[in-house]
């Protein structure tokens, strides 16, 4: 993260011209490649982010390596959102069913904004098979958030059935279930929603 | 007119082509499971000990020879997913009988699946691609849960319809399998847990 400086000496106003210039720059290169990405849902090229951006091949070069750096830069960008829109309140006192409305509703907005990073994500995951380390960093966050949320129903449960309600209550809302659900079975996000709470409420629920 | 010795061998060489272009395909599907996901023609011709020459004569090029390795592995997994007696008998038979299938599918068209991927990179032929299959896995599941589903109304019809087909399908068991590290001993327990859970009527 660049520190703002003092603009007091002449060499380093210069400096900061240049900065500013190339901070704007990689703003936009940014910005750019992530709208490729919600576009196509795949990893643009170098040429395809300078053409969008209106910077020169060589400028791209001189701010990223590669387009691994940049598409990384993306997706450090998105994550930081997601982050910001990933919050559900202490569960204590919340009844079940609108913890379940509030965790879907969560995950199919979280969705929205992470939808063309995550497939071309996942695009490159299939076809490499190396899990990208951001990736599960995020998966484990939703774990836990969702075995936090649902506690109170999943502690008195025996260990077999425990690991059953987690494991699939959990992948009931991941981003790959919700990409199904919208992308696939073509529903929309309230569809989506429904669908997820149906499957949660009944998992969660004691027979 | 063709006399009986030509023909014989013309019938000869059919056969042995045929041998050869399955050979071809089952080795480029080994290659797809160890991670080599669009071998090319001389990957499978090292591998397999055909000539790339012939190879050449059989396919095309190197995507004809993964698209047809693909449909081959997909027919099989047809089979392979198929239930007898579909919606039959009581539900704990059901869910296991359908998770089983499931399971089994999924290790057999793991590679192909990613092979798939990495083939058609756009979106929609990518649809296109698994459009059949994905059509097929529903009608089965709502089939299997017929009794089940019946008694819902249209908008818990729906839901549990759709839940129940998310689980069950390959991406599902990716998830759990790839990215949770489960066995398929635990998925299969999850997954007929979970099913359970959904398509049991609530007192």
């Amino acid at each position: 993260m660049p520190e703002p400086t003092h603009p007091s000496a002449d060499l380093g106003e210069d400096k900061d011209g240049r900065a500013v210039r190339r901070d704007r720059n990689v703003q936009l290169a940014v910005n750019a490649a992530r709208e490729l990405f919600e576009e196509t849902m795949r990893v643009p090229t170098i040429e395809e982010v300078s053409i969008r951006s209106g910077l020169s091949v060589r400028s791209m070069y001189r701010y990223f390596a590669d387009i691994q750096e940049l598409s990384d830069e993306v997706v450090r960008l998105v994550h930081d959102e997601a982050r910001a829109v990933s919050t559900l309140p202490d569960p204590a006192g919340i009844s079940l069913a609108d913890r379940v409305e509030a965790i879907a509703r969560l995950r199919v907005s979280l969705y929205e904004v992470v939808k063309g990073t995550f497939l071309a994500n996942a695009a490159r995951l299939i076809v490499s098979g190396e899990p990208q380390p951001a990736g599960a960093a995020i998966r484990a966050q939703m774990l836990r958030q969702f075995s936090n949320q649902f506690a109170q129903e999943l502690l008195p449960l025996d260990e077999t059935e425990r690991r059953c309600a987690i494991e699939s209550g959990h992948a009931l809302c991941t981003m790959e279930f919700v990409d199904i659900l919208m992308r696939w079975r073509s529903m929309t996000s309230d569809e989506a929603v429904e669908t997820i709470k149906y499957g949660l409420t009944k998992i969660l629920t004691a027979v | 007119m063709s006399s009986p010795s030509q023909s014989s061998r013309s019938d000869g060489r059919t056969e042995r082509r045929d041998d050869n272009i399955l050979l071809a395909l089952r080795t480029a599907q080994c290659l797809f499971d160890e991670g080599m996901l669009v071998p090319s023609i001389e990957d499978v011709a090292n591998r397999s000990g055909l000539s790339p020459r012939s190879l050449y004569r059989y396919f095309e090029d190197r995507q004809t020879m993964v698209r047809q390795a693909i449909d081959l592995v997909t027919q099989e997994a047809y089979k392979l997913g198929a239930i007898e007696n579909t919606g039959v008998g009581p539900l704990a038979t059901r869910i296991d009988e359908i998770v089983t299938a499931r399971v089994r599918v999924y290790k057999t068209v793991a590679g192909s699946l990613r092979a798939t991927a990495a083939l058609y990179p756009t979106e929609n032929e990518l649809v296109g691609a698994a459009n059949r299959s994905l059509h097929l896995k529903m009608l089965q599941c709502s089939r299997q849960f017929e009794p089940e589903l019946s008694c819902l109304d249209e908008r818990e019809h729906v839901a549990v319809s759709e839940a129940c087909n998310m689980l069950l399908m390959m991406e599902s068991i990716h998830v759990l399998h790839h990215r949770r590290g489960l066995s398929f001993d635990t998925i299969a327990d999850v997954l007929s847990g979970a099913l359970t859970k959904i398509l049991t009527p609530e007192s």
